[in-house]
């Protein structure tokens, strides 16, 4: 019996020790479907050598073709701030960003705006260090060529989860989608 | 014999522990050193600010004490890059959640004019005019302000050894409220006494013109469903089925029914069209499609563009820029008077280039300027003007345009296109006045690749 609780023990602590290790070793950075990288392929081994089934690839993607630094920042942001909005929800939301680039109140460029520490969430959490979705490329180009459903919004936030009060007093110029956009 | 394996397990277990404290203790120092870095980039970004916000009130009265016309041109370059400076570190600083509208409204004012007045006052013969020297008189007693309360600041950040991620972790409190902090207080302090302040009189030089959309464009309102039965008149063929229905209203800088129509055959993303409440015109439209192979080359999509313009009654465009990518090309026109190219009443038109479908239409300029204006005529000839370009530039056509400047204000001018090596650009020449008003980079940016998630 006692040597049955020995065995137990033992076992949880080399489990313990186990994680202890593997949690150090991934948290460098959160991962998603869809990144690549050393990290990635040390996690997918991990998992093969606990006996964990992984699909084939865990990374999947395609390729695309932008002009401009510009629109690939913001297709990296619509996709973080925008998923699961309709394709007019996130040229919105990358029409507030333009918006903001040609407001002398903001940063005068898209990085500016779009790194501005607390402006974004989904740069304070890290979504935008995922590759764009294929509609947020072909937003963000929309955006930057003068497509605005919004008439001229510099905010938007979502009424479920919008946290600061002060935003609330911004005169409502549109809804769409989750998001309700204002000047 | 079985004694040992009483001292085993609380050796092990004792290890393990040592092992998860010296683990925590890593990541807590690596989490206090990422946060050091943060830190000390804010404090840099802080310093610098109020730094900079302390040279620029120097440089404008030293501006206005200024008597020669070197000295001035000398410190408003120097204002004007000092508040360049400035907006960068306002913007690096976690003061988003802190409305400082007025601050930076100062911040941008005072960019704008001291580029302006660097600009006529390089270009001209005189100096700085009466007038003049009363606008950087107001700014120079709004820079003050700044410079004394942001100084405040920066002596508390140093003797009570102030946080800056602090501001970042706490700015807004779980009521929704900013939190009670130091830092922020100050900038609050110093944002009301900028709201304190009446509106900068700038002079008509530097005051923004608005579009009266309503003299353009009358007064007689439409109903949604007007507004469903042009959208789907302008978009569809007539023995269209396609229902629409009110996506959501704008009430912006133009009052619109954004107009929802299920996704054409084979897609699965609706189509948008956006008509304004103001008289029924189409501002934008899109029918988001995947494109397949492309096949025609932008000549052939310029075409089409073309006449889907002309079968909506835009006639007389001419094309002044395409953006090639997606597959699709996206195509700038501006429409003429006479022959003189109305550039602020720009349209755009997406083609898929698959097809040469049309899939998006981008009108919001054109509604809001287009209208029959009372141009005059250039003063300086087209022969003056070509001895006037510069020798570097290989030109490659000239033609007269009405453009508009960083207040919205408008001036007929010559537009002069050329390179020098691989470099494009466009030139704007005052046509009564012959002073360059502004010089426009078009090389076209460099392509990359990259991935997307599928």
């Amino acid at each position: 019996m006692k040597k049955l609780f020995g065995i137990a023990v033992i076992s949880l602590t080399v489990i313990f020790l186990f994680t202890a290790y593997f949690v150090s070793v991934t948290q460098v950075r959160p991962l998603y479907i869809g990144v690549s990288g050393s990290d990635v392929r040390q996690v997918q081994s991990k998992l093969k050598a606990l006996g964990f089934s992984i699909p084939a690839a865990v990374k999947s993607s395609r390729g695309g073709t932008v002009s401009s630094n510009d629109v690939y920042v913001l297709s990296k942001i619509i996709s973080g701030e925008a998923r699961g909005e309709s394709f007019v929800g996130q040229v919105a939301v990358g029409a507030v960003i333009v918006n903001r680039v040609k407001n002398p109140n903001f940063p005068n460029t898209v990085y500016g705006v779009v790194f501005e520490p607390g402006a974004f969430d989904a740069v304070s959490d890290g979504q935008y260090y995922r590759p764009p979705t294929e509609s947020a490329v072909k937003a963000a180009r929309a955006a930057i060529n003068g497509w605005d459903p919004t008439g001229g919004a510099l905010y938007y936030w979502n009424p479920a989860t919008a946290t600061s009060r002060w935003i609330w007093s911004r005169p409502i110029i549109a809804r769409i989608g989750r998001h309700v956009f204002a000047r | 014999m079985r004694k040992w394996v009483y001292w085993v397990l609380p050796g092990i277990l004792t290890v393990a522990l040592l092992a998860t404290g010296y683990w925590g203790y890593t990541e807590y120092y690596a989490r206090q050193n990422l946060q050091n870095r943060a830190e000390s980039q804010y404090q840099k970004s802080f310093h610098e600010l109020s730094w900079h916000i302390d040279t620029i009130a120097g440089q404008l009265a030293q501006t206005l004490i200024s008597s020669s016309k070197e000295q001035a041109i000398l410190g408003l370059a120097t204002i004007w890059r000092q508040v360049f400076a400035a907006q960068e570190d306002l913007g690096a600083l976690p003061l988003a959640f802190v409305p400082l509208s007025k601050t930076e409204k100062f911040l941008s004012d005072t960019g704008d004019v001291s580029y302006a007045l660097l600009n006529r006052t390089a270009q001209g013969q005189t100096g700085l005019t009466e007038k003049d020297l009363k606008t950087i008189e107001q700014l120079y007693q709004r820079a003050k302000v700044l410079r004394e309360d942001l100084a405040k600041v920066a002596s508390q950040v140093l003797d009570q050894e102030l946080s800056w991620t602090q501001v970042e972790v706490s700015a807004v409190q779980a009521n929704g409220e900013l939190a009670d902090n130091t830092i922020i207080d100050g900038f609050q302090l110093m944002e009301k006494k900028m709201e304190e302040y009446p509106e900068l009189n700038l002079g008509d030089d530097f005051t923004p013109v608005k579009p009266d959309v309503k003299k353009i464009r009358g007064n007689r309102d439409i109903n949604a469903t007007e507004a469903q039965k042009i959208a789907q008149k302008w978009w569809f063929p007539p023995d269209d089925k396609h229902q629409a229905r009110i996506s959501y209203e704008g009430v912006g800088d133009i009052p619109t029914f954004g107009i929802e129509f299920p996704p054409v055959e084979n897609e699965n993303v609706p189509v948008y069209v956006d008509v304004s409440k103001l008289d029924g015109t189409i501002i934008w439209a899109m029918k988001p499609k995947t494109v397949g192979n492309v096949t025609l080359d932008l000549s052939a999509g310029e075409r089409n563009a073309k006449s889907f313009l002309q079968s909506h009654g835009l006639n007389d465009m001419v094309l002044v820029e395409v953006d090639q990518g997606d597959g699709t090309g996206i195509y700038t026109f501006v429409p003429r008077q006479g022959d003189i190219l109305l550039y602020p009443d720009q349209v755009k038109v997406q083609v898929a280039l698959d097809n040469g479908e049309i899939i998006g239409y981008e009108g919001t300029p054109y509604y809001m300027y287009h209208k029959k204006r009372d141009l005059g005529s250039p003063r300086i000839s087209e022969a003056q003007l070509r001895k006037q370009v510069s020798s570097f530039l290989n030109v490659e056509l000239i033609r007269p345009a009405l453009i508009a400047n960083t207040w919205g204000k408008e001036i007929l001018a010559w537009e002069v296109r050329g390179s020098i090596d691989t470099e494009k650009f466009v030139i704007f020449y005052n046509a009564l006045t012959g002073s360059e008003e502004s010089i426009v980079r078009i090389t076209p940016p460099p392509k990359f690749d990259f991935n997307i998630e599928g």
